[in-house]
């Protein structure tokens, strides 16, 4: 009866044991931990609109020229090769009544091209983008000759980042 | 239920119109609004003249005496002339002094010559949308009845309406 009564205690003990994971637990352990990188593309304008008012000049010569660099930048991410930064306008060149160029100037993480003038269809504003974080400053400059007249044109820029 | 979920999927999209809105950077592309405006703009220059569009010219026996041989124009209006006017009131002058706008660089016309009074007088007429110059041809004749004093007169030229 004794014996009954001592294995009874100690199955309980070991029961208490085997659930408290104490008995089978070790003093090590580990699992998986998985860093996924998918393809990031991200292209941002930071700054706001911009107005370039023609309001001067020398008599004799066209109106000056006007000039913003400072108003506007853009800041892109890739960690993907082969890529580049394209720019359009919303109107068309024949539709524009005055002139204006595009410029990526004090550029890092690309290759800024000549002037552009945005017209319906994309053209390569930047290239030479790859894996990489670049920024640079947006500097347009708005044209008119006195012939034009005056009035305003206003232009939706659409800057992307896309494959070569 | 139903309401909840409507009121739920209003502020879902309430968030994301503003984000367009304010300019957030959606993915590989932005976009922003350049406007180029075009104020008017009506500019006269004499050249050689002490101010813009005044110059000081003297009449006597001897001849006339001037820097003011040039006048240059830049506007991106229409309908405008350029009038030439003296500060010596016209019963003043004892020199009938008279201008012409010369080798005309423009697609106004020249109104010959002119007589210059008090008053503005147009030299050009139909001046519009252009950069323009011309050479300024001046003579003077004595009238009659006046003194042979010299006229020293400011003249004033203005692009206008």
């Amino acid at each position: 009866m004794k014996v009954l009564k001592t294995s009874f205690c100690v199955i309980v003990l070991l029961f208490l044991f085997v659930s408290a994971g104490i008995i089978l637990a070790s003093n090590t352990d580990n699992h998986t931990v998985t860093v996924t990188v998918t393809a990031i593309n991200e292209l941002e304008i930071i700054g706001g609109n911009i107005t370039l008012t023609i309001n001067t000049a020398t008599a004799g010569s066209n109106p000056d020229d006007q000039t913003d660099s400072t108003t506007a930048d853009l800041n892109w991410t890739t960690n993907e090769a082969s890529k580049k930064i394209t720019i359009l306008s919303n109107i068309l060149a024949a539709s524009a009544n005055f002139t204006l160029t595009a410029e990526a100037t004090s550029i890092s993480g690309g290759t800024a091209t000549a002037p552009q003038t945005p017209t319906t269809t994309a053209a390569d504003f930047i290239t030479g983008v790859a894996t990489t974080i670049g920024t640079c400053d947006l500097t347009y400059v708005g044209s008119a000759t006195a012939a034009e007249g005056t009035g305003s044109d206003a232009h939706t820029i659409t800057y992307t980042l896309t494959a070569v | 239920m139903a309401g909840r979920l409507t009121k739920f999927s209003l502020v879902i999209f309430l968030i994301g119109f503003s984000l367009m809105t304010h300019g957030q950077a959606v993915g590989n592309t932005d976009t922003h609004l350049v406007k180029i405006n075009v104020q008017p703009i009506t500019l006269l220059a004499v050249a050689g003249a002490s101010k813009l569009n005044e110059t000081h010219l003297t009449v006597n026996t001897a001849g006339i005496i001037t820097k003011a041989k040039q006048l240059k124009w830049t506007t991106n209006q229409t309908g405008l002339k350029i009038t030439v006017q003296s500060d010596l009131p016209t019963e003043n002058q004892n020199y009938r002094l008279q201008i012409k706008a010369a080798k005309l660089d423009s697609n106004a016309e020249s109104n010959g010559w002119v007589t210059v009074t008090d008053k503005p007088a147009s030299i050009i007429n139909d001046i519009s949308t252009e950069i323009g110059n011309c050479a300024i041809s001046y003579k003077a004749e004595k009238k009659t009845d006046k003194p042979q004093h010299p006229d020293n007169h400011t003249i004033l030229y203005t692009l206008t309406e």
